[in-house]
């Protein structure tokens, strides 16, 4: 959208488009909208004093954070491992603090917990990445599924919406295969597209080049050359082919792609996330919990800085800090705070000691020893520290935390045994989260800011 | 053994898979058109399309065993097998392969020269499974070293189903392969695979089947009897297996069918069939193309996909050619052919990214970490599995969403040269339509679909008219089930 007026026609031409097709918009934005079936199931559990957490906004920051500059700060290990950021700031938790450049977010800690106890066990990006988003640190033979596609797997049936369960704003990483042993349908939507800019086309959703006026001319020639072309055999996946094509039109046509419309959201709110593709995908990510995706995927690429790490860590983290509380205050706003969860952090962290010398110049390398996420929402209490580093960051001394932990307890939010098992096409049933309870590669649930 | 010489008359594919339809009552679909052979045919041996140029050449000559042979000869069917052996080795330069750009490209140039020579099967797989040295020099060590699990029992496992076709190994196979270990090298990845041959050897014979053992000598590779085993005639699985894997590449489905899950309780839908493919790749000296050449010069492989009244319900004995969407590399390299806008390719690893040469193929890509939201969409295989089931050629609804409405297809369109150029020869409409048919459809159009299109573009805005039908029936066929599949 170019700006909200146009947007407005935009809409309006869309929708008398639409209604002039056959289906429903008015079903389909009740679906994915405020008053759907699930909506208010949830907000039954709710009045029953039940919480239970419906869906999670990964704000991954790929390439690996820096734990020192962010969520776990040493202000007294010196220059070498400090940098330039001398000046830590105290939370409004007594007793936290967190990095200089995270000012928005050091006033809302009683929002988010801190895990200081993150271990991946490897310095390897692919390797770092599959064990952070899976879980699995077993190193047997079976690939295992990110969160993302395995809970879109095991809540397929209960499901009912039009926009796909597992979203990624706006690409995947795809440094390990996210479906793992499943169909490559649970894959995550790659929505591309720059939200960040003045057109946030949407892949297979919108774009806008194309008027909604070309895409049913389109549609026409499309439905008309069919039959008078070669016969095609009538199998099950090419009569599949037409339904497919038909609900794709409900979405491409229909009102629930309004979800992707940021210009809808106030000039104010839309400033204070930030007008950086970052910042307006944490707008979009609470956008599309509002409409009952399950796990939506920030990935906010640019934090592998083994070279300038500070020059680069000034933009970076003003973003993320206007990005992340924004989000958090919105969501409140929407009462949709308890139902998700927020969980903030890279495949790894990142070398406490800074490499000063060339080639680096103040630079930091990768970390999978400790490193710090921020979680909130969805029944994660705030306020709180888990896991414990030395005093140069190095290492965990106190309450490790595997990402098998992370996700058990994000399971079990969402009302999911983190025990429970699956079949594998050759292995037979396995469980979801091999390494959960495994000696060295699980500590248990974070029972400490659960419940 | 039951070999294929029936009734006293040398037996062939036609023959025998007539025989099994008359079994069950139902009879043959026919032949499909001489367009849909060219198209099928360029697909299934060098996941291309044909040309306009190509389709039409053909279509004139009508030679099948002259373009049979030209294209098993091509570049592009070793790519092909190139591409389908990457699948199977699982190679990737990262989680789980782990073989890192270099082992990447020396392994996909190892089976490369292998295919171009078409070495005998039995020669190339006893050369894949004893190597030893550096896996960035001697490539094929990486069949050892895929993947986190490396115990002897998961080696066994992979290459009984590599080699055999079975899910599962037997337990005594492991002997053959507890000797492996790895040595790192100052270099990133890089491992060398040597024998520890010290390793004491098992006290009794090693069962390698029924009734086949072998007696392991210390201070040998413990491979070379296995392997040696494996590869020979005296194995009849060996070649079977390999004999149904070719028949499912070519025929889109096994004659046991997974293809790769050939336990004795999964039974091959026409077992005389199967044994008679046997027989000629054994007696051909396990030549691939050879066998390739007599599936594809079947009446069996260039039947109709569309059933008849009486075959409808037949899925088992290939009465008609069973319909198949296009895989993810054939669809993706088929948009980038019809609009001539290649796709770009970057590989991650290592630092600092490397790009791939612009014009690259999808199905020249070699490494399962390089790809794009496309290729991942479409089901390319992971290459975490070996198991051909690991490619996914189902359609889902994120496909047809995809192909209608994304940027990444209408950025194709848009930046077109191609249509640049149709729309700047100023053709009639119906030589454009055509034209257009031709390159995406790869048939003659119909007066009726001419006559359809020109009176849908009778309603487009007078302004940039002949630009927006030609893109837009670009857009349409690509949308067709007849460019999605192939008919």
């Amino acid at each position: 959208m170019s700006s909200k007026k146009s947007r407005r026609q935009f809409l309006r031409e869309s929708l008398a488009v639409g209604a002039g097709l056959m289906f429903s918009d008015k079903l389909l934005a009740s679906l994915a909208g405020i008053s759907s079936p699930e909506r208010l199931a949830a907000d039954a559990a709710a009045d029953k004093g039940e919480k239970r957490a419906r869906s999670v906004i990964y704000i991954y920051l790929d390439g690996g954070s820096s734990q020192t500059d962010t969520f776990d700060p040493k202000p007294e290990a010196g220059r070498d491992y400090v940098g330039n950021y001398r000046n830590p700031i105290e939370t409004n938790v007594p007793g936290i603090i967190i990095g200089e450049k995270l000012p928005r977010l050091a006033k809302m800690a009683d929002r988010y917990s801190l895990l200081r106890g993150m271990i991946v066990k490897t310095n390897a990006h692919e390797t770092a990445h599959y064990r952070m988003q899976t879980g699995d640190m077993t190193q047997g033979s079976i690939v295992y599924p990110s969160f993302g596609s395995m809970i879109s797997y095991l809540k397929e049936k209960e499901y009912q919406n039009p926009l796909f369960p597992y979203i990624t704003l706006t690409v995947s990483s795809t440094r390990f295969n996210e479906a793992g042993f499943l169909p490559p349908k649970y894959k995550p939507y790659d929505t591309g597209g720059a939200p960040g800019k003045e057109y946030f086309d949407v892949s297979g959703i919108y774009d806008h080049t194309v008027p909604d006026s070309l895409l049913s001319q389109r549609k026409e020639l499309l439905e008309m050359l069919g039959p008078l072309g070669e016969a095609v055999e009538s199998t099950q996946e090419v009569r599949r082919a037409e339904e497919l094509r038909a609900q794709n039109y409900r979405l491409i046509l229909g009102d629930t792609r309004r979800v992707f419309d940021l210009a809808e959201e106030p000039e104010e709110l839309r400033l204070a996330y930030g007008m950086t593709d970052f910042g307006q995908s944490c707008l979009a990510a609470r956008k599309l919990v509002q409409a009952g995706v399950l796990m939506v995927v920030v990935r906010f690429r640019g934090w592998d800085t083994h070279k300038e790490h500070f020059k680069r860590m000034d933009a970076r983290l003003e973003e993320l800090d206007k990005g992340v509380s924004s989000l958090l205050l919105d969501l409140e706003k929407y009462g949709l705070f308890d139902q998700t969860v927020v969980l903030c952090g890279g495949e790894f962290g990142r070398t406490p000691r800074i490499g000063w010398g060339p080639p680096w110049n103040g630079g930091r390398g990768h970390w999978g020893d400790a490193f710090s996420y921020l979680v909130a929402g969805g029944g994660f209490r705030g306020g709180c520290v888990v896991g414990k580093t030395d005093a140069k960051g190095e290492q965990v001394v106190e309450r490790p935390i595997y990402p098998a932990d992370l996700w058990a307890s994000i399971y079990t939010l969402m009302g999911v045994d983190p025990r429970r098992t699956v079949i594998h096409p050759t292995q037979g049933e396995i469980p979801i989260l091999p390494s959960y309870g495994v000696e060295g590669q699980s500590n248990g649930l974070l029972t400490e800011i659960m419940g | 053994m039951l070999f294929a010489v029936l009734g006293g008359r040398a037996s062939s594919i036609d023959q025998l898979v007539g025989e099994k339809l008359r079994q069950q009552g139902i009879s043959p679909s026919p032949q499909c058109s001489d367009a849909r052979f060219v198209r099928r045919l360029y697909l299934v041996t060098t996941d291309r399309v044909p040309s306009p140029e190509q389709t039409r050449d053909y279509l004139q000559r009508r030679n099948r065993e002259a373009l049979v042979d030209s294209l098993l000869a091509s570049e592009g069917f070793v790519q092909k097998m190139t591409l389908k052996w990457g699948d199977l080795l699982r190679i990737k330069s990262e989680f789980p392969s782990t073989h890192w750009p270099n082992a990447v490209q020396a392994y996909n140039k190892w089976l490369t020269d292998r295919f171009r020579a078409n070495t005998p099967y039995n020669v190339f797989v006893r050369q894949l499974l004893l190597g030893t040295g550096s896996n960035f020099r001697v490539p094929e060590t990486n069949i050892y070293r895929t993947g986190s699990d490396r115990s002897p029992a998961t080696q066994a496992d992979n290459i009984a189903l590599l080699f055999m076709g079975q899910r599962k190994a037997p337990s005594e196979w492991s002997s053959f392969f507890t000797q492996i270990k790895f040595k790192g090298t100052g270099e990133w990845k890089e491992e060398i695979l040597c024998l520890d041959i010290d390793m004491p050897a098992p006290a009794v014979p090693v069962r390698l089947a029924e009734g086949v053992a072998v007696k392991l000598q210390e201070g040998t590779d413990y491979r070379k009897p296995f392997v040696e085993w494996l590869t020979s005639d005296d194995n009849r699985q060996f070649a079977r297996a390999m004999a149904n894997r070719l028949w499912f590449w070519f025929m889109g489905r096994g004659i046991v069918e997974p293809c790769d899950d050939m336990s004795p309780e999964n039974e091959p839908s026409n077992a005389p069939l199967l044994d008679y493919l046997t027989d000629r790749f054994v007696a051909s000296g396990y030549d691939i193309r050879a066998l390739v050449r007599e599936i594809l010069l079947s009446e069996t492989f260039s039947r109709s996909t569309l059933s008849t009244r009486e075959n409808r319900a037949d899925s088992l004995w290939f009465s008609h050619y069973p319909l198949q969407r296009l895989s993810s590399e054939q669809l993706n390299d088929a948009i980038c052919d019809i609009t001539e806008v290649p796709d770009f390719y970057s590989s991650r690893a290592p630092e600092p990214f490397t790009n791939y040469p612009l014009g690259t193929r999808a199905i020249e890509l070699g490494d399962g970490t390089v790809t794009t939201t496309q290729l991942e969409l479409f089901g390319r295989p992971s290459r975490d599995l070996a198991l051909e089931s690991n490619r996914d050629n189902r359609l889902d609804s994120k496909q047809t969403l995809y192909l209608l409405n994304s940027t990444n297809v209408y950025d194709k369109l848009r930046t077109s040269p191609y249509l640049k150029s149709l729309v700047q020869r100023k053709l009639g409409t119906k030589q454009v339509v055509e034209e257009i048919y031709l390159r995406v459809l790869n048939r003659p159009v119909s007066d009726r679909e001419v006559a359809a299109v020109t009176k849908w573009a009778a309603g487009l805005s007078p302004r940039n008219r002949s630009r927006n039908m030609a893109e837009s029936l670009i857009w349409a066929l690509l949308n067709s089930n007849e460019f999605l599949f192939m008919n």
